[in-house]
């Protein structure tokens, strides 16, 4: 399994793993583990218990003698390889004297992983000696007597029993409920590798139009007669390429090959300015930069130039396409500023517009993946919804950190876009990683 | 100042504009296109003053430890065997954490993810080249 998937991450798969393992612990008062095979390891996944049960009393017993819980653990463990290996339901017998039913999860006739619950007693005369006697055994392989061991069986007494009609009725659903799970996650890894594959074609094919693009626009710049129109026309192609190539990389899974290195942050701004310049034009926005120097020189981050380079361009585009539009009266504006803060320097990207609603903050929703945000209380933001939470990671990665405030400003009229808000995306990051040497 | 840089990388065909603007700024540009190649022409690369490469190339039995970056397996044999000590630079469209941590092992100085900006590329090839100790 990768570590994460087109729509979340691994953990939320285990999630939905426990989830059904609650349900199914909860509505039978049973204890259920998952087992899988990984790298040639059988591995337990997951494991629900309901507070209620009896029997765990007796199992707790018996994982509180010395060497308890890892003869638990073994015995599970081989019951659940067996399942696994010949992919067929079985009631198993504990090294304890308890039954678990162990049922495959198939998908398309492939065994993907087992469950075992119980563990129970079965009312059936010749199960219930198969019980007394392994139970009888572990007591000796444990040397337990006297009291201690009267006090055993009892709990072992006490431990709910099943018939073989409940067992049935118990194991109808739950085998089909895991493979439709797995099913779901079997799709979802199909259509992650499908866009990412998509993803790595269209950057090889942009490859030579982003090359031929530059070249054009730098060859034409330089021929002094030719009218600016046309000047102009291959600079927006060529920032176009470069836009589009920072949606492909919203497309799949980020890159995650980060190399540090000091350079100037300010390039990287400027870059980003410049793809977003002329629909900045189009919508009367001004953006502006100005970074505070660091002792008398341009800031010179430790930084992974691509990915940073990602972050920035979406912040930056973010507040071009959200700036407000009111009317003639209202700034529209882009500030990207930044300063030194301790051992940290501090860039803002700040924009007078449509406002990012209290709770979209607060619950930290718009570093969500796959988070479209509200325009308004009535409408969505368009876009991939991946931009802001790849930017979070990538300032993460780098040890630093994104903060964000959008403040209402100006009169209270309800317009189409909302109250006016001034906008401002505080990105912190360290002049030098842990472990990275100077160059 | 001018440099001779060996491009080890199959996409030829897309990346000739960029060679271009390499060669045009006064670079030699000597093309492989597979690991076979590179190590029939070792040589050759012993002589240059930087190396870029794909971590992925035709014709590569990466070692184990490699996997499919067959790049990397080059690179790790360029280092072991032939002891070429020359600047690295990685230029790939792949994506893979555990591809970090052989960057490092192998002394790899920059990575620049593909698609990329001839301008780019011949920025941080220099500044790479300009930062390496003769």
């Amino acid at each position: 399994m990768p570590p994460h998937t087109m729509f979340g991450q691994e953990e939320e798969r285990d999630s939905a793993r426990e989830t059904l393992l609650e349900i199914f612990a909860s509505a039978n008062e049973l204890p259920i583990s998952l087992y899988e095979e990984r790298n040639g390891e059988i591995m337990r996944i997951a494991s629900k218990s309901s507070r209620d049960d009896l029997d765990e009393l007796y199992c707790q017993a018996i994982h509180e003698l010395p060497g308890g819980t890892a003869a638990c653990a073994r015995d599970e463990c081989v019951r659940a390889q067996r399942v696994l290996i010949k992919g067929q339901e079985e009631l198993t017998l504990c090294h304890a004297g308890l039954y678990s039913q162990a049922v495959p999860i198939k998908v398309d006739g492939v065994t993907r992983a087992a469950l075992l619950y119980g563990e129970m007693r079965i009312a059936e005369p010749a199960l219930e000696q198969s019980t007394e006697r392994n139970h009888q055994r572990a007591m000796d392989s444990f040397g337990v007597t006297g009291q201690e061991r009267a006090r055993l069986h009892q709990l072992l007494v006490g431990t709910k029993r099943f018939t073989v009609v409940d067992l049935e009725r118990i194991k109808a659903t739950l085998p089909r409920v895991g493979a439709w799970l797995y099913n779901l996650f079997d799709k979802e890894d199909r259509l992650q590798r499908h866009v990412e594959d998509i993803m790595h074609e269209l950057q090889i094919r942009l490859q030579p139009v982003m090359a031929n693009t530059e070249i054009l626009y730098y060859d034409l710049r330089s021929i002094a007669s030719l009218h600016e129109e046309y000047k102009a026309a291959a600079r927006e192609v060529l920032n176009s390429t470069l836009a589009l190539d920072t949606v492909i990389q919203s497309m799949g899974e980020f890159l995650e090959e980060y190399h540090f290195v000091p350079r100037s942050i300010a390039a990287l701004l400027q870059q980003a300015m410049g793809i977003y310049a002329a629909e900045a034009e189009r919508r009367a926005v001004d953006i502006r930069l100005h970074l505070a120097p660091v002792n008398g020189k341009t800031p010179i981050l430790e930084i992974s130039a691509d990915h940073l380079q990602y972050a920035f361009n979406n912040l930056v585009h973010n507040a071009v396409k959200y700036s407000f539009r009111g009317g003639p009266d209202r700034p529209r504006f882009v500030r990207i500023s930044g300063q030194p803060a301790g051992s940290l320097y501090s860039i803002t990207f700040e924009n007078y517009g449509v406002g990012i609603l209290p709770e979209e903050i607060e619950g930290n929703l718009i570093f969500k993946d796959g988070y479209q945000g509200e325009l308004t209380r009535k409408e969505h933001r368009t876009g991939s919804g991946r931009g802001l939470h790849f930017t979070r990671r990538i300032v993460e990665r780098h040890g630093g950190s994104i903060r964000v405030t959008s403040i209402p400003k100006g009169d209270q009229d309800e317009r189409p876009e909302g109250q006016p808000h001034l906008n401002r995306f505080v990105v912190d990051l360290p002049y030098q990683q842990p472990g990275v040497s100077g160059e | 100042m001018a440099y001779t840089i060996v491009w080890i990388d199959d996409d030829t065909d897309i990346l000739d504009p960029v060679v271009r603007l390499m060669e045009r700024a006064g670079h030699s540009i000597l093309r492989m296109r597979s690991v076979g190649e590179a190590l029939q022409k070792v040589e050759m690369i012993r002589y240059c003053d930087l190396i870029l490469l794909d971590i992925i190339l035709p014709l590569g039995e990466a070692s184990g430890e490699y996997g499919r970056y067959s790049g990397l397996g080059l690179l790790a044999e360029l280092r072991e065997q032939h002891e070429i000590k020359l600047p690295v630079v990685v230029l790939s469209v792949i994506t893979n954490p555990q591809a970090q941590a052989q960057f490092e092992k192998l002394g790899v100085k920059d990575v620049i993810r593909k698609p990329v900006l001839p301008s780019t590329l011949k920025q941080r090839v220099e500044q790479v080249l300009e930062d390496t100790p003769d």
